[in-house]
């Protein structure tokens, strides 16, 4: 069979490289010229590469998007910031609150019982504030956290949204007692 | 002209087969274990030695250094003799060879489970251990010039090119990656500290690639696709041009595993420059097998070494396709860290390089065994169950990164989609489960094969050497080259092609890593930076030990959406004192490296404790043993004096020093404890861990609060 194959090559007009190893032979058929275009291609298409993001867009280009990015997040923030929320006219607001429940779920009931019975951190049910009693107090503890005591902040994570949502919920499960909860720590005061 | 007769070592070849599929065997059981662990925590019964991050080291390197370098080993032992027409230069050599990486592998098996680690990834056994690598490894290398020294076979064939660029690369980057200074006979600090350590690691890391999984397989190829289809190579000009430019530039391309990290991103460019360069030199290789399978495809279709070869080299072009694309920035923005990675290495690992050792053995077993395999019907049945099981494994893993890789960046009003990681985790859980099955079904047919090999030899019985005839050296006739000259000239001579091999991989390495060792001007000092306290030390210890590097990474990268979930993204200049790097690869649990204070000491004790009371559902495993092992303090002050060494500022007095500030440390945190209603001893490992991941990020985070404020001023 190897004759057959050698007549096919002959016709072509392939060498084979005038040596054996171990009864393995080699052809001399030149390099495909597909291989050429993809080596020479992908060559020019590296130095395109590093021209572009070395030498055309200057370096460094990583941490100019993201400060370029962070920019365009920061000019997105609505101006007046420092306006409260109105909590009064949403506490019983449904879809609020049950997205506040969600929120809550994944991301506080680890820490404060999953029905804010307390756990880790204090229980969220009863009238003691260690941060204060008012729903402007909660808001504020949820955004920025007391980190030294384990309570982390949440302003970047939640967005605004997120956090009011979830005071809406804090104020919805006051008073209901849960089973195991935990003793009180703080201020005595009704949340309002 | 006289022939002289004599025997090729095929007893040698023998014993790396069999060490190659019991090696086999034992690697991928312990992938699956970890597989199953990974959504199901149970599967560590509670064990420390049984967890994922001690056993996932063990897992890679068995299948890495025990199966496919066995497999390489019994290949070229057996085709060089035969290329060189000679037998080895020493039987003694090759035995010692053969029992020494053998003890090395089992001494692995011992000290990872164990926690003995250097937690730099395919790199972990302690310095003994690679001391001994390194040993066995001239002792191999010795053995093999000495035979191409005295072969019998002027010119040196393609196979015999990529083992010798083989044999001098991995002696490299072994020796450079595992520069360290020993504490005790278990415990040493890698050299380099930081964004060093990490290109160092990764330049080793991606090159272990290149030449423990590349090159050798490639030789490998070169001589058994031809020896089993009986038909020449297509083009030998290819193969010129494919092997040098292969290893000149694969070792520029490690940078591409650090990308949107602090390394300086010139570095990450050129890393993505030449991996895109790599598609070429790699798909060279490819098109020479191809070729030279399919003008042979009809006779030989029904041979399982074929199919084998084929599916193999189908893998390969695959995998050297994903490579390059991985590397893009904007494509590894969305990879890094996640299931796609494991997709992309499974392609390779089970598919180019587990079918290859297959389609070598089943020609070479029957071979030197002088017998016919015991059943094709078998070898079909391992191929196609492992097929499916390749397929089983990879897809799934394919949709999962990608998966997690947009929803982690994921934004909706302006705010993480899922904020909570866990989430994301739990919904790429059922790929998980699929992989698992994938997995043990590659195994399954592995096992298959094994048994089908072993009937093979069995019904063999014993065999002896295979005797030949051949012309001394002195008298071969040569006639003048038919290809360019000088490589000729180079293949003649052993030492000469070893000694050009070795500047052509070296350039990449010195261009990039020299710069960074020399220079510290790269990094943007972080003026609050201060050495770990003895306390954090050691828990940075005890973070090694129980390989948490293997799940969690301690990089955030340069993008908002990282910077949101974790706090300001990691600067070079933050880890100078991390003797060695712990960056990791991969994202199973959240990145940790501005874990610092984002948590109260209780929640991190009742998290390590059992995760699941502080993450509902999470698949991290329990440490509970932490709060009962007491912590070994008898290495402290001599730890800080290596890292003083290394150039870490610790004063004499804090050395000398070192229990009494750890005491009062550790004793802090236990009284901070224990007014929580947690009663632990303050010299229990659990408070180490504690101090080190409260202290995470901290320095560089208080230096950007600080340049902040300063802006506002
Ligand atoms: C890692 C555990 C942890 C998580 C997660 C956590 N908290 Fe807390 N939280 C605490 C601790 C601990 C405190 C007490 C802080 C102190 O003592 O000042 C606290 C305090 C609070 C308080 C103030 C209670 C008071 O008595 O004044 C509120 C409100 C609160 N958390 C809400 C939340 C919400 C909402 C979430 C979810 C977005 C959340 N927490 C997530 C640990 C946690
Ligand atoms: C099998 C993989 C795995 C290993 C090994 C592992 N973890 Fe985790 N880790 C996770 C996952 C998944 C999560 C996310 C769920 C959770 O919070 O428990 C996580 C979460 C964490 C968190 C919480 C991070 C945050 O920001 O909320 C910490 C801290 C942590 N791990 C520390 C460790 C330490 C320390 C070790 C080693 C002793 C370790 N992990 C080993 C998988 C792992």
């Amino acid at each position: 069979m190897t004759t057959e194959n050698e007549d096919k090559n002959k016709k072509k007009e392939v060498k084979f490289i005038d040596h054996d190893f171990d009864g393995i032979k080699e052809l001399d058929n030149p390099i495909p010229l597909w291989f050429h275009c993809l080596f020479y291609g992908t060559i020019i298409l590296g130095a395109a590469y590093l021209l572009y993001y070395q030498i055309y867009k200057g370096g460094n280009t990583l941490k100019k998007d993201y400060l370029a990015s962070m920019e365009q997040n920061s000019g997105e923030s609505p101006k007046g910031e420092n306006v409260p929320f109105d909590y009064k006219n949403f506490l019983q607001d449904k879809d609020k609150i049950k997205s506040g429940k969600q929120i809550y779920a994944s991301n506080c009931g680890s820490c404060h019982g999953m029905s804010g019975q307390g756990g880790v951190g204090p229980n969220l049910t009863d009238d003691f504030w260690i941060a204060g009693d008012t729903y402007a107090d909660v808001q504020k503890i949820i955004e920025e956290g007391e980190p030294a005591k384990g309570m982390p902040g949440w302003k970047s994570i939640l967005g605004d949204k997120k956090i009011q949502d979830l005071v809406i919920y804090i104020a919805s499960i006051q008073g209901t007692n849960p089973p195991g909860a935990k003793k009180a720590e703080g201020k005595a005061g009704k949340l309002h | 002209m006289s022939l002289e007769r004599f025997r090729y070592d095929d007893d040698i070849v023998k014993k790396f087969i069999i060490a190659t599929i019991i090696w086999g065997i034992v690697g991928m059981f312990v992938g699956v274990i970890i597989a199953i662990q990974l959504f199901f925590r149970p599967f560590n019964f509670d064990t420390p030695w049984l967890t994922f991050g001690r056993l996932r080291p063990l897992h890679t390197s068995a299948v890495i250094f025990a199966f496919c370098l066995n497999g390489v080993f019994a290949g070229i032992y057996h085709s060089s003799q035969r290329l060189l027409k000679t037998r080895m230069y020493s039987d003694f050599l090759s035995k010692v060879h053969f029992w020494g990486w053998q003890f090395i592998i089992v001494l692995a098996a011992i000290t990872l489970p164990l926690g003995l680690s250097t937690s730099k990834e395919y790199a972990e056994l302690e310095w003994p251990i690679a001391l001994l690598i390194a040993l066995v490894w001239v002792i191999f290398a010795f053995n093999y010039f000495m035979t191409i020294a005295v072969r019998r076979e002027k010119v040196l064939y393609v196979s015999i090119w990529f083992y010798i660029a083989t044999i001098i690369s991995i002696a490299l980057l072994h020796i450079v990656n595992h520069i360290s200074l020993p504490v005790s006979l278990f415990k040493s600090y890698s050299a380099y500290s930081g964004v060093r350590d990490a290109l160092v690691q990764w330049w080793y890391g991606h090159n272990a690639v290149a030449f423990v999984l590349t090159t050798p397989f490639l030789g490998l190829g070169y001589y058994y696709i031809p020896k089993l289809v009986n038909r020449p190579i297509y083009s030998y000009r290819l193969s010129i041009v494919h092997f040098w430019s292969l290893i000149f530039i694969y070792m520029w391309a490690g940078p591409h595993h650090l990308q949107y990290t602090a390394l300086p991103e010139w570095l990450q460019t050129v890393g993505v420059v030449f991996s895109v360069m790599l598609l070429a030199p790699s798909w060279g290789g490819a098109i020479n097998f191809i070729l030279t399978i399919k003008s042979a495809w009809k006779e030989m279709k029904d041979h399982p070494s074929t199919k084998f070869f084929f599916a193999s080299t189908i893998f390969y072009l695959i995998a050297t396709f994903e490579g390059p694309l991985l590397s893009f920035k904007d494509v590894n923005r969305v990879a890094h860290y996640t299931d796609w990675i494991i997709a992309h290495v499974h392609g390779g690992a089970l598919g180019w390089n587990g079918y290859l050792i297959f389609a070598m053995f089943y020609w070479l077993v029957p071979k030197i065994y002088k017998t016919d395999l015991y059943s094709n019907k078998l070898a079909n049945i391992h191929f196609w169950i492992s097929l499916v099981g390749i397929l089983v494994y990879i897809i799934p893993m394919w949709i999962a990164g990608i998966y997690l890789g947009i929803v982690r960046e994921s934004i909706t009003d302006g705010v993480l989609t899922y904020p909570n990681y866990m989430e994301m985790v739990k919904s790429i859980l059922p790929y998980h489960y699929l992989r698992a099955i994938g997995g043990s079904l590659y195994l399954v047919g592995f096992i298959i094969g094994s048994y089908m090999l072993y009937k093979t030899i069995k019904k063999a019985g014993k065999v002896p050497d295979t005797e030949v005839e051949a012309v001394p050296f002195s008298n071969i006739e040569h006639n003048k080259n038919a290809f360019g000259s000088l490589q000729k000239a180079a293949e003649n001579l052993g030492l000469v092609m070893g000694m050009l091999s070795l500047v052509a991989v070296s350039i990449g390495g010195i261009i990039q890593i020299l710069p960074l060792l020399i220079t510290h001007s790269t990094e943007e000092r972080i003026p609050t930076l201060k050495p770990y306290s003895p306390l954090e030390l050691e828990g940075r210890d005890i973070y090694i030990r129980e390989g948490c590097n293997n799940c969690h990474t301690q990089m955030v990268r340069t993008f908002k959406e990282e910077v949101m979930r974790y706090g300001p993204y990691s600067k070079a200049g933050e880890f100078e004192y991390d003797f060695p790097h712990l960056w990791g690869s991969k994202q199973t649990g959240p990145d940790l490296h501005r874990l610092g204070k984002k948590y109260g000491d209780l929640w991190h004790y009742n998290h390590m404790m059992d995760p699941t009371t502080m993450t509902p559902n999470s698949t991290m495993p329990k440490y509970d043993w932490l709060a009962k092992d007491l912590l070994d303090t008898s290495y402290t002050s001599d730890k800080m004096k290596v890292m003083a060494k290394l150039g870490v500022p610790y004063s004499m007095e804090e050395i000398e020093n070192a229990l009494e500030s750890l005491n009062k440390q550790a004793s802090k945190i236990k009284n901070g404890l224990s007014t929580q209603g947690v009663n632990i001893s303050s010299h229990s490992e659990i408070i180490a861990l504690i101090a080190y991941l409260q202290r995470l990020g901290i320095d560089g985070k208080e230096a950007e609060e600080a340049h902040k404020e300063g802006n506002k001023k």
